[in-house]
């Protein structure tokens, strides 16, 4: 009988693994009982039908699901089938009870991905073995070597650098692995006791939400899928939801047929725009001018919802005509505060504070257009506007008619979005990361927060605007910090007294976690050894010379006020950005844990000419050879998810915490990532007292004792590189998150839907009920139960009173043309996340190749692919001033004019010699995403407010290439 | 005549192109073999070339109950099943070697033309169209095997090839108008979707239908008024057969997919639906108009907040629902036991 072919290949490749797996075995009928290697019976051959039915048996089934950040489509429950001591297929476990009569189950979830991860599990693109490089970096030679020697090599070099040169010279670059549970458990503590270096990496992937961040204080915020349904009506404006959220898309089409319109507002004619009752072909990049139409014709049309504006927005707030500031306390009164705010009262026609413990505003009521004057406590006399006057001058501009110029589409389009925003009880929109990767794409944000909260479609049940949807867990926070057992339930004595002083003074929850985030990147800040957390985005651009490819350049089209250099250096003199290690000191040894800078960083290029060069040991821990394993010095094996018990971070898009349990040992000679990094701090301990090395002193004055880090990374032996589920026991129950439901019965389940909003350093925005009946609804606890906001101003903040948006023209939302990111170039290369892969951890499966392209390919409209020449499949080079690169190109009618695509997750190695999808990203800072400073919202905290990296609308050429190699 | 029929609908209104029920159906049946091309499940852009490509122009079928011939769609028109340079790629090859696709040109997949569709920028359409074995009530390609090779099943009527008699004589290909018959080379027999009978035996619904994140797929006897497809194919009318006119009575039927209206230069709605009713009545027959015109006026009661039982039905608030009696869950059911002699 038949074998699995794509089996059979890999066990030729897998040295771990043992013969006889074939998916199923029969013996001829009539002959003697057969028996397969691994000992069982082989059965007769009764019949072809049996054949398929054989097909459908197996010997075990687990729970599982992938621990990858599929983010908006995170996470499914799936039931993972095992045959012959294999994964050999996987169904989604579909037992989500439904939420309440009316809304739509959760079942089945899952995708395309999800569903072949068995195939790619074992597919010859797996690690088995620890590998060193043979050779130069590079140079696709390797040898196993053994986890002891390749640990002893990498921990002797860890002591020197740490000794010699600085113990924040050792990066951690951590990729979906960041679970915030088993695995950042461990490296979040091996960074605090050895004071090296976590990357933040979620505004450096383009996932900041930096917009949101700007109006709300935060960016963790987000409904649940099911609440869709309640909608009347739905935008997708700026996303492709149907590729980027497979599980929760029934949810679109459901709401639809219950009377939901969709609007789709994209410049391609995309996946989810099919789906849609209105189609808006805006240009790339100019959201923020529609978006501005849409509120001038809503306030024009009285569409607006004044109170809501009164009590949740700082549109009422009063500002100085004379200086642009806010009118404060401190202005008016000796010893006033700065952070007390002013609005006009109608009630009383007197300037009056506005409230700052709470959201209500009593018998207040705060003018929304008004121009008043003020004397000030010097005696002089200025004149105040609200914030509302002058957002109405800013927008009189944004006509149907302009709006439509800039946008490329039809007045009446701005009217009618406007109409169907201004009549509908509840709108929501879709989430979506593309304005985090374009260079204005928080303008873009900031615009669209403005029509929702004009609208009041914030914080009801079907209504609200979406941020950026995490749900974590508190536990693991502890392993970050705890000195010792007893911190691990309890806050340290230090940080309890900081939230009950800050609580006490009127600070809310939210606030405190923020600032603690934010302690937790400056390290040296607290007198004890904290996880160290870098913005990533300012690390590549400074250690990776990643700001090469822009400091140099023409200005782009950005209106530069100052150079960048000159911008950066202020941002880091007036510490409103971190960059650890400081400039100058370059880094010298790199971890990847399953993650693939090579792949992911725009402009990538420069990390193989300036940081690689400068590293004494490029370290990548994955399951799979990709674009970063090319360049590694060591390639550590690591056991999938099929493979350990660990669960992840979800969404309030699906509220349900997703557990994956062991279905099979780890192949070969694989490991957790988490019992890796134990390892590794066994064995730096090992050799620090082989050589005499105990006490280092960092270079922001702590002490890291290298001597006794592996008896503190385990609590003395409590918590160890085997107790990777001891581990994610005490962070599922230190939360309380989940009622009743214990450890082992959700590990059983598979997944427990959360009870409440955990208060954890990326989850805390949520700040709002989960109902046990209902669907979750995004900052209803600012709405409804009238907490401030994280704001400087405490409310929905569009007034940013920062020195560096007042030198850009930006303290308001307003539209601004794309810098032409690449040089003069007639398209605009966009991008997106691809339906066929997951990042780029799908993206070189063979099944998912066959199924779609074997090659990347970039999208060209049908008149720019006919203007130069340009057939279908043929090979292309992509350039423009800092790079370039070839691919086949695609030709498609859905594509704008003067638009090109590449979707998201190509690798490297998948583009022939000479350039990557990256290489022609320069990706320049923009200057405003450097804010910081005391008082201020805008301020880098965990995985926000660190300046963004930009693809989107980068300025290509295309021409006809050479057929690749 | 079998002596009941079970049957598929799909939703095209809820289909989002996702190909999971394409990787459940591939992983669960077609890894063996020679089945490495084989995806007896396929979700296609409309209008496209389909799989095999251009297959509505390969013939088969019947005319006036009489049978037509076809053409027997190739390896190549399936679409190639690449393998890739792997070993060289990650193992010793030529430092910055590409990860490729070997055998040359790679031509085209069973899905190149995904979300290409039809109409010219910005005036476009597409919609996706899954395609399985129909398990018709007059199935082309049973007529057509001379061995006999292939039943219908006389309790549920699903179409399968008996492998044991199969010789690959392929005249089934040929007949079938659907062209959703695969030829394996290595075993020298045609294979096609068994509609996941070993599941359907124990009362467990179809891996494509169970695994669909869309919740589009519906299953369930034609004869069971209780279910979703008899109200869907006969009370409602709105799940039509996939061009009826090849004459072989498919038992998988698809809700035609709405459209937006299309716009005038004032931004007024002209009526004119932006996925020409033309084409969609070239797939699905005359009723597709009435169908859609119900679909509208249904979808805008529950607008208005009215009741709208097929609006319920489609919505599928619980989703296993949509399996009528093969609501099992797959770990519940016995795991089957082959005799050992």
């Amino acid at each position: 009988m038949s074998t699995n072919f794509d089996r059979r290949n890999f066990l030729k490749i897998s040295a771990g693994a043992s013969a006889g797996l074939a998916m199923h075995s029969f013996a001829a009928a009539g002959g003697a009982p057969a028996r397969t290697l691994l000992g069982k019976p082989v059965p007769a051959y009764t019949g072809w039908k049996d054949v398929y039915r054989q097909q459908w048996t197996w010997d075990k089934v687990v729970r599982g699901t992938h621990i990858t950040n599929c983010w908006y489509q995170a996470h499914c429950a799936w039931d993972v089938y095992v045959k012959d001591g294999l994964v050999f297929r996987e169904e989604q476990a579909a037992e989500y009870e439904k939420v309440n009569d009316e809304l739509p189950d959760y079942n089945p979830r899952g995708c395309n991905k999800g569903g072949c991860f068995s195939e790619r599990m074992y597919d010859p693109t797996r690690v088995t073995h620890p590998l060193k490089r043979v050779g130069e970096r590079g140079g696709n030679k390797w040898e196993r070597v053994s986890w002891d020697a390749a640990l002893t090599d990498i921990a002797d070099t860890w002591l020197d650098v740490a000794t010699k040169e600085g113990t924040d010279r050792v990066i951690w670059d951590i990729g979906p692995a960041d679970d915030y549970a088993q695995n950042t458990a461990a490296f979040a503590r091996i960074s605090g006791l050895t004071q090296s270096v976590l990357l933040d990496m979620n505004t450096e992937i383009g996932d900041g939400h930096r917009g949101a961040l700007e109006t709300f204080g935060k960016i963790s915020f987000e409904s649940s899928a099911d609440d869709y349904f309640y909608s009347d009506l739905i935008l997708f404006w700026a996303g492709n939801p149907l590729y980027t959220q497979i599980p929760n898309a029934h949810f679109f089409t459901e709401a639809k047929y219950r009377g939901a319109k969709i609007i789709s507002i994209a410049p391609d004619y995309n996946a989810s725009a099919i789906k849609a009752d209105l189609w808006i072909p805006a240009k790339p990049g100019t959201d923020a001018a529609l978006a501005l139409g849409v509120a001038r014709l809503l306030i024009k049309d009285g569409k607006i919802k004044p109170d809501f504006i009164r009590e949740q927005t700082d549109l009422v707030f009063l500002v100085r005509n004379d200086t642009q500031h806010f009118l404060t306390e401190a202005d008016l009164k000796d010893g006033g505060k700065a952070t007390v705010f002013y609005a006009y009262d109608e009630a009383t026609r007197s300037v009056q504070p506005m409230p700052w413990k709470t959201l209500t505003l009593g018998e207040l009521r705060p003018a929304l257009e008004h121009t008043a004057h003020v004397r000030l406590k010097d005696g002089s006399e200025v004149a105040v506007s609200t914030v509302y006057s002058r957002m109405l001058l800013r927008i009189e501009d944004y006509t149907p008619e302009h709006v439509g110029r800039i946008c490329g589409i039809e007045p009446w389009m701005v009217k009618r979005l406007a109409a169907e925003i201004g009549n509908a009880k509840r709108v929501r929109n879709t989430t979506q990361s593309t304005h985090s990767k374009l260079y204005h794409g928080n303008l873009a944000t900031r615009a669209m927060a403005l029509v929702f909260a004009l609208t009041g479609q914030i914080g009801h049940k079907g209504a609200g605007f979406s941020g950026f949807p995490m749900l974590a867990n508190e536990g693991v926070e502890s392993f970050m910090i705890a000195r010792n057992l007893k911190e691990l339930d309890e806050h340290p004595p230090e940080i309890a007294a900081m939230f009950a002083q800050r609580m006490a003074a009127g600070d809310t929850l939210e606030q405190v976690i923020n600032d603690m985030s934010n302690i937790l990147m400056q390290p040296g800040a607290l007198p004890f050894a904290l996880p160290v957390n870098a913005s990533g985005t300012l690390f590549w651009h400074i250690h990776a010379g990643i700001s090469e490819l822009s400091d140099h350049a023409a200005d782009w089209n950005r209106g530069l006020k100052r150079s960048v250099k000159d911008h950066v250096s202020e941002a880091l003199g007036k510490k409103w950005q971190p960059c650890v290690p400081k400039p100058g000191d370059d880094p010298r040894i790199m971890f990847s844990v399953m993650s693939n800078p090579l792949r992911r960083i725009r402009g990538n290029q420069k990390i193989v000419e300036v940081l690689l060069p400068k590293l004494a040991k490029y370290v990548v821990l994955d399951f799979r050879m990709n674009s970063s394993t090319r360049f590694a010095d060591y390639v550590l094996p690591v056991s999938t998810w099929y493979e350990r018990t660990n669960f992840k971070w979800v969404t309030p898009l699906s509220p349900y915490l997703t557990i994956t349990n062991a279905a099979t040992p780890a192949l070969g000679e694989s490991k957790s990532d988490f019992e890796a990094i134990f390892l590794l701090a066994k064995k730096i301990e090992e050799r620090a007292r082989a050589r005499g090395i105990a006490v280092v002193r960092t270079p922001h004055g702590l002490e890291v004792n290298f001597s006794t880090l592996y008896q503190r990374m385990t609590f003395d032996g409590t918590y160890t590189e085997k107790d990777g589920e001891k581990v994610l026991k005490h962070i599922f129950e230190h939360g309380k998150l989940f009622g009743d439901v214990t450890w082992e019965q959700a590990k059983e389940k598979g997944f427990v839907r959360y009870t409440r909003i955990s208060n954890d350093f990326v989850s805390a925005g949520n700040q709002t009920d989960i109902p046990k009946n209902d669907s979750i609804v995004a900052l209803a606890n600012h709405v409804q139960k009238k907490v401030p906001y994280p704001t400087t101003t405490r409310r929905i903040q569009f007034y940013l009173d920062h020195p560096l948006y007042h030198e850009y023209d930006e303290v308001l939302p307003r539209h601004k043309d794309a810098p032409t990111m690449g040089g003069n170039y007639p398209l605009l290369l966009s991008g997106g996340k691809a339906r066929w892969s997951i990042h780029s951890t799908w993206r070189d499966s063979r099944l998912m190749m066959r199924m779609h392209r074997p090659e990347p390919y970039v999208v060209i409209s049908v008149g720019d692919a006919a203007a130069r020449g340009i057939k279908e499949m043929d090979w292309v080079s992509i350039r423009n001033d800092i790079g370039s690169f070839k691919a086949r190109a695609a030709v498609s009618p859905t594509m704008q004019p003067g638009q090109t695509m590449i979707y998201n997750g190509w690798e490297r190695h998948h583009f022939p010699k000479g350039g990557d999808m990256n290489s022609v990203s320069p990706s320049p800072i923009n200057p405003v995403e450097l804010a910081g400073g005391a008082g201020q919202h805008l301020r880098p905290f965990f995985i926000q407010g660190q300046g963004s990296m930009f693809d989107r609308e980068t300025r290509v050429e295309i021409e006809l290439a050479e057929r690749a190699a | 005549m079998s002596k009941r029929q079970v049957a598929m609908v799909m939703d095209l209104n809820k289909c989002i192109g996702c190909q999971t029920c394409t990787v459940a159906c591939k992983t669960l049946w077609t890894r063996n073999e020679g089945q490495k091309h084989m995806l007896w499940n396929t979700v296609n852009t409309q209008p496209g070339q389909g799989t095999p490509h251009n297959w509505e122009k390969m013939g088969g079928g019947f005319r006036n109950g009489e049978p037509q011939p076809g053409h027997r769609p190739g390896v190549g028109d399936f679409g190639k099943a690449w393998d890739f340079n792997y070993k060289e790629a990650f193992h010793g090859g030529e430092p910055g070697v590409r990860l490729a696709p070997l055998g040359g040109e790679p031509g085209q997949g069973p899905n190149h033309d995904e979300d290409v569709g039809g109409g010219t920028y910005p005036d476009n359409y597409f919609f996706y169209l899954p395609r399985l074995c129909n398990h018709c009530t007059h199935p082309a390609c049973l007529e057509a095997c001379p061995r006999k090779a292939i039943e219908k099943r006389e309790e549920d009527g699903i179409v399968l090839i008996n492998e044991d008699h199969c010789r690959g004589f392929r005249f089934c290909q040929e007949a079938c108008p659907y062209k959703k018959i695969y030829f394996n080379e290595a075993r020298g027999i045609s294979q096609k979707c068994i509609f996941c009978f070993p599941r359907l035996d124990q009362g467990v619904a179809n891996a494509c239908a169970r695994q669909c994140p869309g919740r589009l797929r519906f299953v369930g006897y034609l004869d069971d008024p209780d279910g979703p497809i008899h109200k869907l194919v006969h009370k409602y009318g709105v799940a039509l057969p996939l061009h009826p006119e090849y004459g072989t009575e498919p038992n998988v039927y698809y809700v035609p997919p709405l459209s937006p209206s299309k716009h005038d230069a004032d931004g007024k709605p002209t009526g004119e639906m932006q996925i020409p009713l033309d084409y969609l009545e070239s797939l699905f027959g005359k009723k597709v108009h009435q169908v859609l015109a119900l679909l509208i006026d249904e979808r805008e009661k529950n607008r208005k907040g009215e009741k709208s039982e097929l609006m319920d039905i489609l919505i599928a608030r619980e989703w296993i629902k949509n399996f009528g009696p093969f609501d099992k869950h797959p770990r519940s059911i016995e795991n089957i036991k082959v005799v050992v002699k």
